[in-house]
């Protein structure tokens, strides 16, 4: 024992360290290969095949090195690891997430990150979208709407002295690039009042199903349609135990979020969801996502290219909703639905149609354009329109 | 291949080991010949050719220089250290400065000649000055011809030092080359200076690095006066401890293997004047440049005003060995002008100062240098020393500045700390104690780990959409 003891303090240092380079590499060779990542959300890089000229020319060791990293043993407690080692040393944000007070987790943009030359040509190609499908259906009918990340809302919630990029600049600009400014609904001041309220996910980058509403408020009211009440909508809670994207950049145990579920008390008309042209109904609300990790894939099931929502109360006299909107609009689209014979919604991601020749086909007589302010300023999409 | 990536700690050191500790010792030599071109291999592997033909060339002036030495054909001699020269700077010229060459030409006589883009070869600035100085060495009868080629390959392209230095000497390593001793305690040393090393580039130059990136692509509405200083502190300190952490490596890797690389850093940034900076800073280069450069061009032998120009010619050959560009040259000359400057009127004066006056006074000298290293353009370099005085109508400070400032105050303080001699003298009076020995194995472990933590960390990757 003693003479142990006197090895371990001579020679403790390259042993212990031989103990974890060996162990870990062996661990890794002898486990199985994972082939999806949940905590990622995407697949993780397999094994690559060797041949001599993908050797050659470099590329199988940059495959063989993603491979090594993304099948590397407990690796999602090391990032935890580094979390925390970010936080004790003072840091305030990890991996671009702000780690706030009460739980919350927001992402940290940044000048660099939303002003864009993509986001300068984004910003002129909705403006001439909206300016021309105003002239077409009516200056009242036709609205843009960007709408801030948590951060710019959530300000008492931020860590202490941060100071992200004001995203309100962006519909400043946006403003200045239109001639009839109000088709614009700025929901910045809506969400501002009711920052108290659970507006946003605390680990997530979607705001909820009640920051959804009060977007749509906004919205309506904008374009003379009087909203319902919250005291309007059944709400239920259909689980207590969403994890989001912005806790997933960090691996940081936090409080899960809880998911609601909203529906009018009042049963006129039926809604009908259709993916994708399919000639089926499809589910509404996917019960299945709240097993997995990506749950906020429950309202309209993830991002398709083009969702139809029918509404057969009749109430609205035929009019017809178009919206233009990325995943912010999945929770936002059952209000709206309230209003309107049909809801198109299309997402440019996937969506590779002429866009106005569909509108015009589908005699869309209201439009909106939706979008969260950091994910618009990135997209590459929006030339679509 | 870099020693900061999963790829070396847990498939090539691994395997490297095992394969290098299971031969019979004459064998060593090719296990770490061969396990070194796959290193150097790894991610261009064209350019083992390069290696392999800088290897023979070197190999073979060296056994013609051996024999016309041995019949006292001095003359001739000279010719092959020549053509060795020749050779080595060709390959580098062509490889590093080519497209540097290429453009000042377009731009001085307005033609408009390309060139083909080439990858720089890694280490190429390292390894060419390794082979040149065993050609030299040779023919000043500073070192014995190499007959083994295998151990002249083990030199030229052993993985420790192949990347990033130090640039060891032949004369240095030549005994070590044929025979050396590989003991268990000596293998501690260096897997604990090893370990130094990754911790000095994952943990702190990296991440201090990150605030300097950030800086640096700052928009200019954000740019501050605050934000340049603490961008020129990140830079200067990223700078220093990736080097000399990469350094570390090397010397430890080298220990672990059984060989003696000098030292490359000695806490700089403790200096108190910019000439004890260079004696302190990337040491073996400047040795080397004292050796083959400085001293044969006449040192200080031959009048002050040759002088003026040995040193000069050094200091700008120095500023383009860290990078083809007008901004390196510029560094160059800078530290070439404030060097004589010492040497010629101020040391003295200096010398009576208050040391914190002459710390002072180094460190702003050198740090205002880096902000000309970090910079491509001259222009750009410029600008910013400019703007750090509040010059241009740059605000003093912003919001997005006290935020920086403040989340990066614990690190700038690690910095600080870690770039002086501090922590080495108190390892060095607690290094006896029962308690510190014991618990020091535990230490290094989790030290390990957390450095895994950081590289695991950097190939994460949350996909934020849908999956496709």
């Amino acid at each position: 024992m003693k003479r142990l003891f006197q090895l371990w303090k001579k020679y403790g240092i390259s042993c212990l360290v031989l103990v974890i380079l060996f162990g870990w590499a062996s661990a890794e060779i002898l486990l199985p290969d994972q082939a999806f990542s949940q905590t990622e959300n995407r697949y993780l890089q397999r094994l690559p095949e060797f041949s001599l000229k993908a050797l050659l020319d470099g590329s199988y060791g940059k495959k063989y090195e993603a491979y090594l990293s993304d099948q590397f043993p407990v690796r999602d407690q090391l990032v935890a690891l580094k979390t925390e080692a970010e936080l004790i040393q003072g840091k305030e944000d990890v991996n671009g997430v702000y780690i706030g007070k009460d739980g919350y987790l927001m992402e940290r943009f940044e000048r660099e990150d939303i002003e864009t030359e993509q986001m300068e040509q984004n910003l002129k190609d909705l403006a001439g979208f909206l300016e021309e499908e105003g002239e077409r259906l009516g200056k009242d009918r036709v609205r843009g709407m960007l709408v801030p990340s948590a951060s710019q809302i959530l300000k008492e919630k931020l860590p202490f002295l941060a100071a992200p990029y004001d995203q309100g600049l962006v519909m400043g600009k946006l403003r200045g690039l239109l001639e009839s400014p109000e088709q614009l609904v700025d929901p910045e001041t809506v969400l501002n009042e009711h920052r108290e309220e659970e507006i946003y996910y605390k680990t997530d980058h979607h705001w909820t199903m009640l920051g959804a509403y009060y977007g749509y408020r906004a919205w309506a009211e904008s374009i003379g349609l009087e909203p319902y009440e919250i005291c309007d909508f059944d709400r239920k809670t259909v689980t207590e135990e969403f994890f989001g994207t912005v806790q997933a950049k960090v691996n940081r145990k936090t409080e899960p979020d809880t998911m609601e579920r909203w529906s009018l008390k009042k049963e006129e008309g039926e809604l009908q969801v259709f993916y994708d042209e399919s000639e089926e109904a499809g589910e509404m609300y996917t019960q299945a996502a709240l097993e997995g990790r990506d749950k906020y894939r429950f309202y309209l099931d993830g991002n398709h290219a083009l969702t139809e929502i029918r509404n057969s109360s009749g109430e609205s006299q035929g009019r017809k909703l178009g919206v233009v909107k990325d995943s912010y609009g999945n929770s936002f689209a059952p209000f709206a639905a309230c209003h309107f014979d049909m809801v198109f919604l299309i997402d440019l991601r996937y969506f590779n149609g002429n866009i106005r020749e569909f509108l015009k086909e589908q005699g869309v007589t209201d439009l909106l354009v939706l979008y969260r302010i950091p994910g618009f300023a990135a997209e590459e999409t929006i030339w679509k329109l | 291949m870099v020693f900061s990536s999963l790829l070396f700690l847990f498939r090539f050191l691994p395997a490297m080991i095992l394969a290098y500790y299971a031969v019979p010792k004459r064998f060593r030599n090719g296990v770490l010949f061969l396990g070194s071109l796959i290193f150097y291999g790894w991610g261009e592997p064209v350019y083992i050719t390069l290696l392999i033909f800088s290897t023979l060339v070197d190999f073979f002036h060296g056994k013609v220089l051996g024999k016309l030495l041995e019949q006292g054909k001095k003359e001739k001699a000279r010719w092959v250290v020549a053509s060795s020269a020749v050779i080595n700077l060709g390959l580098l010229g062509f490889f590093k400065y080519g497209n540097f060459l290429v453009e000042t030409a377009n731009h001085l006589t307005g033609s408009g000649i390309t060139i083909p883009e080439l990858a720089l070869p890694i280490g190429i600035s390292f390894y060419t000055f390794q082979t040149m100085s065993y050609t030299i060495d040779v023919y000043r009868g500073k070192a014995q011809v190499q007959n083994d080629i295998i151990a002249f390959g083990a030199y030229v392209s052993m993985f420790p030092q192949l990347v990033a230095g130090p640039i060891v000497r032949y004369s240095t390593i030549a005994e070590e080359l044929d025979q050396r001793k590989e003991t268990w305690s000596q293998f501690e040393e260096g897997v604990r200076i090893f370990l130094i090393g990754l911790a000095k580039k994952v943990l702190i130059a990296n991440r201090i690095g990150a605030v300097w990136s950030e800086i640096q692509g700052l928009p200019e509405a954000d740019r501050t006066v605050v934000l340049l200083w603490l961008g020129m502190f990140a830079f200067g300190m990223q700078i220093y401890f990736d080097f000399s952490g990469y350094s570390d490596m090397a010397v430890g890797l080298g220990r672990m293997f059984g060989f003696h690389f000098p030292e490359n850093f000695r806490y700089p940034y403790q200096a108190k004047s910019v000439t004890e900076f260079w004696h302190r800073w990337h040491i073996s280069l400047g040795t080397w440049f004292k050796e083959y450069v400085y001293i044969p061009l006449g040192g200080n032998r031959k009048g002050q005003a040759r002088q003026v120009i040995n040193i000069m010619t050094v200091w700008l050959l120095t500023g383009l060995w860290h990078g083809a560009g007008w901004n390196f040259l510029a560094w160059g000359g800078y530290f070439g002008i404030l060097l004589l400057l010492e040497k010629l009127i101020w040391k003295k004066r200096l010398e009576g100062l208050p040391a914190g006056v002459q710390s002072l006074y180094t460190l702003l000298a050198v740090f205002f240098g880096w902000i000309l290293f970090a910079h491509d353009s001259l222009a750009e370099g410029s600008r910013y020393l400019w703007q750090m005085w509040g010059l241009g109508g740059l605000p003093f400070t912003s919001g997005r500045s006290w935020y920086l400032l403040f989340t990066s105050l614990p690190l700038m303080l690690l910095t600080c700390v870690g770039s002086t001699e501090s922590v080495k003298r108190l390892w060095d009076r607690l290094a006896n104690r029962q308690w510190v020995r014991a618990a020091a194995p535990v230490v290094a472990g989790g030290m390990l780990i957390l450095c895994i933590a950081y590289l695991v960390d950097a190939g994460y990757n949350p996909f934020l959409y849908f999956r496709f």
